[in-house]
């Protein structure tokens, strides 16, 4: 697919596309307003002369899910050069789960992981993405996106075995 | 806790969907947008034009042909850069640096008879023309300016003009630093067809930038030129170059 030329082109790539990588975006900086600003930039990206993207080397899709999750890592970089922001002291897992919801639990330890295993597990199981296609948007081998993958879903059982089902309820 | 648990956990985090006020930017910026582009293609092409028109007038107007003989000269190449990585020669000189300016003697653009015939045209009848026009328009008080300005600066043939290929050039000047070239921070040292040089870089564009790679023991000439802009993660890729092939010492 050429990089739309056309308003109507445009937009039909925008209607397409914009759900999916506003989730991504959303979920690698936990802001609906950062996420709006990169999906728009994104877009408007395509627009300009100096566009990079070549329908040779790679799908709009593929393209644009890439170019998101580099405007999302300058987005954290930026705001961790940034001072910190006060922090509320860590709570057990049973207080917590108490003040908050279990989404907010879940997010919390997904934004604890490096960046390059978030962004893999956030493909994989929000996004359902195939791992070939995973490799292709961050431009890594598939073994490695195997690796990332594993080593994320090991991470987040450890930090989410608390709020496992229980065997009780299980039953 | 197996992968099931995990899984199911994980699709406790549900993400907001996008905001229809999106959709509706988006929708209402794209011919805003266009116009905005076209604006400023048009307006860049105006300026690079007046640039260069400009150029012309100044050193056609305050540089006589040279009575010395030319102490050497440099054959370049110019290369422009496809997105896919491919290259292709848009252009061939012969010049020297003279009285601060580099002096084009010749060019050809390879594969193009037609336009290296036009471009051959326009350097023999467009200098006589600019001088009776910086005769007939330029006080005279501001060419005697112009002339000192050149003589305190470095201009040099950069590249081809991305908008209408090499039958205009592009062309950049500096003032001359007291110690080496231009000012400004060396980026590079390099030693090219046998000369050292030290480079310095210039923003080109908002997403652009430029480095010449001068050398000193031969006047300054820039013996190598390139052309990047920036790709959305911060990284440069290569667009166009100027490079040196050949120095010929008293042609």
């Amino acid at each position: 697919m050429e990089p739309p030329k056309s308003e109507a082109a445009f937009l039909q790539s925008f209607d397409e596309h914009h759900a999916a990588l506003f989730r991504f975006a959303y979920r690698l900086t936990g802001s609906v307003a950062d996420a709006e600003d990169i999906v728009q930039e994104c877009f408007f990206g395509l627009l300009r002369p100096t566009c990079s993207y070549n329908p040779k080397r790679a799908s709009l899709r593929t393209y644009l899910f890439g170019a998101i999750r580099n405007q999302s890592l300058k987005h954290r970089r930026q705001q961790k050069d940034q001072p910190e922001q006060a922090t509320t002291p860590s709570q057990s897992p049973e207080s917590e789960f108490l003040r908050s919801e279990l989404k907010d639990v879940v997010s919390g330890a997904l934004m604890q992981l490096p960046d390059t295993q978030r962004e893999v597990l956030i493909l994989a199981h929000y996004e359902q993405m195939p791992l070939a296609e995973i490799a292709e948007v961050l431009a890594l081998e598939l073994g490695a996106v195997k690796s990332r993958l594993q080593r994320a879903r090991a991470s987040l059982k450890e930090t989410l075995a608390a709020y496992a089902p229980t065997p009780e309820r299980k039953r | 806790m197996t992968d099931t648990e995990l899984d199911d956990i994980l699709d406790k985090w549900t993400a907001p969907s996008a905001p229809p006020s999106m959709h509706d930017r988006v929708r209402a910026g794209f011919p805003p947008r266009q116009q905005r582009k076209l604006r400023w293609r048009g307006s860049l092409v105006a300026a690079a034009v007046l640039s260069t028109a400009i150029f012309f007038l100044l050193i056609t107007q305050a540089s006589p042909q040279p009575t010395a003989p030319i102490p050497w000269t440099v054959d370049s190449e110019f290369i422009r850069y496809a997105d896919d990585g491919s290259s292709s020669i848009e252009m061939y000189s012969t010049s020297y640096q003279s009285n601060t300016n580099e002096v084009l003697l010749s060019r050809s653009m390879p594969g193009n008879p037609f336009m290296t015939a036009l471009a051959r045209t326009l350097d023999v009848t467009l200098p006589p023309w600019q001088r009776l026009q910086m005769r007939l328009m330029v006080p005279p008080g501001m060419v005697e300016r112009i002339k000192r300005s050149r003589a305190a600066g470095l201009a040099f043939i950069t590249g081809c003009n991305p908008y209408t290929g090499c039958l205009v050039l592009e062309h950049f000047g500096y003032a001359r630093a007291a110690a080496g070239c231009v000012g400004g921070p060396i980026v590079d040292r390099e030693t090219v067809l046998g000369y050292q040089t030290e480079a310095i870089r210039d923003r080109w564009t908002e997403h652009g930038r430029m480095t010449l790679w001068m050398a000193p023991g031969l006047g300054c000439f820039a013996l190598k030129v390139t052309y990047e802009e920036e790709h959305p993660d911060g990284t440069f890729h290569l667009v166009a170059a100027k490079q040196a092939l050949k120095v010929t010492l008293n042609p």
